[in-house]
C-alpha cells in the first residue's frame, strides 16, 4: 500500500500535465494559424499558445506508463516493474535556419529505483544552410541504413539497464555536414567518452554475472558485485572520438563510406577480482572493472530496392588498438556484417497490410567466455512481421534468433490507437534457448508488458 | 435601364466565353483534354497545408494534418515531400519521393523514433495512402498514354458545362496493377479542372467517388491556376470517406531543391 501512493500520485500528475498539454497542442495549430477566430472567444491556453507560436517556439512530447510482469519469479530480484517516462520536447526557431532543440527524459521506475533519472536526452543547436549543416550539442549519432542492427553504427550509446527495450542514448557531439548535388560528407567530433548505462547488480534481472558460485570445500558462496570505474576513459579531450562519412546516391542506390576513430562498445571487458570473502556468511564481494578499448573502423553500407524488395547491407572492419589492459585476443581485428531484405506486401486481404523484414547478422569478434552483453549477433537472423489490421490496430512480431547458440528473443505485440493521441501496447518478450547465448542466459526474464502512451 | 444592359452584356459575355471554350475544347481529343487538366494542375512548385478528416461508417472521425511540398524536377518528373503534424504519434514523420520516368521512383521515409532516414519501396498502386480513402494510384497523376479516353456526354450544372470523359486502362502493366476498370471525370472545359470523379472496380461496379468544391484561382508565373479547397473521397463499399481541406497554399514561391533531400527530411519543420 505504501508503495502505491507515490505511484498513483506521480501517475496522476503525469496524466494531468499530459492532458493539459494535449489540449494545448491538440490541433497542432503551430502549423495552422487560426487567426480567423474571434480573439475574445479564445481560451487562455489558446492565446498563450498563439503567443508562444508567434515566437517560433514549438512544444510537444509524450508520457508513457509501462508495466512488466516476469513469468519466472526470483528471490533475488524484482518480479514485476512499473515505470513512467515523461519526454517533453521544445523546438525554438531562432531564425529560419537555426533552431534550439531541448528534449528531456524524466524516468521514474517505481520498483528498480536506480533506473530513475532526469536527463536532457537531446540538447542541441541545429543550423541548416543551403549546403552546410551543423548540429552542436547532445544528439543522436546514427550511422547505417539497415533495420534493427547496424554494423557501422559505431558511436551509438545505449541504455542497457533493460537491454530488451533497446533504448538508444545521445552523445555530446559536433556534427558538420557539407552537401553536394547527389552526395554529402559528414564529420563527427565527440569531445569525450560517455559509457553506456549498465544494469547494476542490486536489483536488475539483467545483471549478467552469477549470483552464487560453488567453491570446493566451502560450498555455494553468495556473490555481491560493485563496479570500479578507474579504467574508464577520462572525461576530457584525450578520450575524444572522430568520424567521417560520405553519402552518395546513384540510379536508385544509396551508399556510404565511413571511417571512425572511437571506442569499442563491443567488447567491454570485465576484469573481475574478489575483494573480500566471508567464510561464516559464505559471501564474497567482487569488483568489476570495465575496460573500453580504442578502435579504428572502416565501413561501407548501402540500400536499394529491386523488384519492390528493399535491400540493405552494411559491413565494418573493426581494428582495436593494442592495450596493456586487454589480452591479445581482444585486440584482433574483426568484422561486423548484415544483410537485410524487406517487403511491403500492401493490402493482402480486406485492407489488412503486411510488411516483413528479414536480416542476417554476422560478427566475427571475440566470443569465448565473453561475459559482456556484446557480440550477441555472431551468426543470427532477425525478423519483423507487421500486420496492420486497420489504422488503429497493428499486430507485430519481432524476433532475434541466434544461430550459433540456438537461443532467441520473440516479441509479439498488439498496438491499439483507437483514441486520438493515445496508444496502448500489449506485448511479450519471450527469451529462450541455450544458456551460452545472451537470450538463453536470461530466459527467466520472459515477461508480459503493457504500455500506455499519451502524445501531446 | 443601364443596369439591365449591363446584365445582358454580362450574360452575352458569359455565353460567348462558354461557347468559345466549348469550341476550343471540341477541337481537342479527350486525351488532350486530360493532358490540359494535368498541366493546369501542375506548377513549378507548390507548398500546401492540409487537414484530412477520416470519417468511418459510424461517423467516427480522425484528423490528420500535413504539409505537402512539390517541385518539378525535369521533364514531367516531380519531387514531393509530405510532413505529418498530427496525429501526434505521427508528428514529424516524413516521406520524400523523387519521381523517375525511366525507372521506379526513389522514396525515403523518416521516422523520428529511429533517428534515421530509411529507403522504402514504392507502394502498390492499390494500397491505401496513410489510412485515407485515396490509393497511391489516386494520389499520382495518371499517365494519359496508358488510358483510352472517350467523351461520354456534356452536363450543365450551375451554369457550367461539364464534359464527362471516361478513361479505361489499356496499358497491359497498368491493367494488371490498377484497381479500376474505368474512371469517369467531370471536366470544366474552360478552366480545365475536374469537379467529380467516379471510380469503377474490376467488376464495373461503382467503387469510389471524389467530389471537389470551393474552387480558388491563383496568379502564377504560368498564368492563372485553379485549386480546389475541399475534396471528399468516398469509398462506396466501406462507406468510409476522407475529407481534405486546404488550409494554405503557395504556388510558384520558388522553394529550394534542398527541401527534397534526406537531410531536410530529418531536420525540416
Amino acid at each position: 500500500m505504501m508503495r502505491k501512493i507515490p505511484e498513483i500520485s506521480i501517475l496522476s500528475a503525469v496524466i494531468v500535465v499530459s492532458l493539459i498539454s494535449v489540449s494545448f497542442t491538440a490541433d497542432n495549430s503551430i502549423y495552422y494559424n487560426r487567426t480567423k477566430g474571434n480573439k475574445s472567444n479564445r481560451t487562455f491556453l489558446e492565446r498563450l499558445k498563439d503567443e508562444i507560436n508567434s515566437m517560433d517556439i514549438y512544444f510537444k512530447g509524450e508520457a508513457k506508463y509501462s508495466y512488466f510482469c516476469y513469468q519466472t519469479k526470483s528471490e533475488y530480484t524484482l518480479n514485476d516493474r512499473r515505470e513512467i517516462d515523461f519526454n517533453p520536447e521544445l523546438k525554438w526557431y531562432l531564425n529560419k535556419k537555426l533552431f534550439l532543440l531541448i528534449n528531456g527524459n524524466i524516468r521514474y521506475d517505481f520498483d528498480s529505483t536506480s533506473r530513475s533519472r532526469v536527463v536532457p536526452s537531446e540538447l542541441n543547436f541545429t543550423y541548416t544552410g543551403e549546403a552546410v549543416d551543423v548540429i552542436l550539442g547532445k544528439q543522436f549519432i546514427t550511422w547505417g541504413r539497415a533495420d534493427s542492427y547496424k554494423a557501422v553504427d559505431v558511436f551509438k550509446r545505449h541504455d542497457l539497464t533493460d537491454p530488451v527495450e533497446n533504448i538508444e542514448e545521445t552523445l555530446w557531439a559536433l556534427k558538420l555536414g557539407f552537401s553536394f548535388k547527389e552526395s554529402n560528407i559528414e564529420f563527427v567530433l565527440i569531445p569525450f567518452f560517455e559509457e553506456d548505462e549498465m544494469p547494476d547488480n542490486s536489483d536488475s534481472r539483467w545483471f549478467f554475472l552469477p549470483r552464487t558460485k560453488n567453491i570446493p570445500g566451502v560450498g555455494d558462496v553468495n556473490l555481491s558485485y560493485s563496479y570500479d570505474y578507474s579504467k574508464l576513459p577520462p572525461k576530457d579531450l584525450s578520450s575524444s572520438s572522430f568520424g567521417v562519412r560520405y553519402n552518395g546516391r546513384n540510379e536508385g542506390l544509396d551508399y556510404s563510406f565511413t571511417y571512425a576513430f572511437s571506442y569499442d562498445r563491443a567488447p567491454v571487458q570485465y576484469l573481475n577480482s574478489i575483494m573480500s570473502f566471508n567464510p561464516v556468511l559464505k559471501s564474497s564481494e567482487v569488483k568489476i572493472l570495465p575496460v573500453y578499448n580504442r578502435i579504428n573502423v572502416l565501413g561501407i553500407d548501402c540500400a536499394t530496392v529491386i523488384a519492390g524488395i528493399g535491400l540493405k547491407s552494411e559491413i565494418a572492419k573493426v581494428m582495436p588498438e593494442a592495450s596493456a589492459d586487454l589480452d591479445s585476443s581482444m585486440t584482433l581485428s574483426y568484422y561486423r556484417f548484415n544483410l537485410g531484405l524487406d517487403k511491403d506486401f500492401g493490402s493482402v486481404f480486406a485492407n489488412i497490410n503486411l510488411f516483413i523484414i528479414v536480416q542476417y547478422l554476422y560478427d566475427s569478434g571475440y566470443s569465448a567466455g565473453d561475459l559482456s552483453l556484446r557480440h550477441i549477433f555472431r551468426h543470427a537472423l532477425a525478423g519483423k512481421i507487421e500486420l496492420k489490421l486497420s489504422e488503429w490496430v497493428i499486430l507485430d512480431l519481432k524476433s532475434f534468433n541466434n544461430l550459433e547458440y540456438f537461443d532467441s528473443l520473440l516479441q509479439p505485440e498488439i498496438t491499439w490507437k483507437g483514441i486520438e493521441n493515445i496508444s496502448i501496447v500489449l506485448g511479450a518478450d519471450i527469451l529462450q534457448g541455450n544458456e551460452t547465448g545472451l537470450f538463453g542466459r536470461f530466459k527467466d526474464n520472459t515477461r508480459i508488458r503493457l504500455e500506455a502512451k499519451i502524445y501531446f | 435601364m443601364v443596369k439591365n444592359i449591363l446584365k445582358l452584356v454580362t450574360r452575352i459575355c458569359f455565353f460567348v466565353f462558354i461557347a468559345a471554350g466549348s469550341f476550343l475544347f471540341a477541337e481537342l481529343k479527350p486525351s488532350e483534354i486530360m493532358d490540359a487538366v494535368l498541366k493546369q494542375g501542375s506548377s513549378e512548385d507548390q507548398v500546401m497545408k492540409v487537414k484530412m478528416t477520416l470519417v468511418s461508417e459510424g461517423n467516427k472521425t480522425h484528423e490528420r494534418t500535413a504539409t505537402l511540398y512539390s517541385k518539378r524536377k525535369k521533364g514531367e518528373d516531380d519531387m514531393r515531400l509530405i510532413y505529418f503534424h498530427t496525429p501526434l504519434d505521427m508528428a514529424d514523420n516524413g516521406v520524400l519521393t523523387i519521381e523517375n520516368s525511366n525507372r521506379d521512383n526513389d522514396q525515403w521515409a523518416y521516422i523520428p523514433a529511429y533517428h534515421t532516414v530509411r529507403r522504402i519501396a514504392s507502394s502498390n498502386l492499390t494500397d491505401n495512402y496513410m489510412g485515407t480513402d485515396y490509393s497511391y494510384e489516386d494520389a499520382a497523376d495518371p499517365i494519359t498514354s496508358k488510358y483510352l479516353y472517350k467523351i461520354v456526354s456534356n452536363e450543365t450544372i450551375r451554369d457550367t458545362v461539364w464534359t464527362v470523359i471516361s478513361a479505361v486502362p489499356v496499358n497491359k502493366k497498368l491493367k494488371s496493377e490498377t484497381a479500376y476498370s474505368e474512371i469517369t471525370y467531370w471536366v470544366d472545359p474552360v478552366k480545365y479542372v475536374v469537379s467529380r470523379t467516379i471510380y469503377r472496380d474490376k467488376d464495373g461496379k461503382m467503387f469510389k467517388e471524389l467530389v471537389n468544391s470551393d474552387l480558388k484561382s491563383y496568379e502564377t508565373k504560368e498564368g492563372v491556376k485553379y485549386r480546389w479547397e475541399r475534396t471528399e473521397m468516398k469509398n462506396i463499399k466501406t462507406k468510409h470517406k476522407t475529407i481534405t481541406e486546404v488550409t494554405s497554399i503557395k504556388i510558384d514561391s520558388g522553394i529550394s531543391e534542398n527541401i527534397f533531400t534526406e537531410r531536410y527530411l530529418k531536420t525540416g519543420k
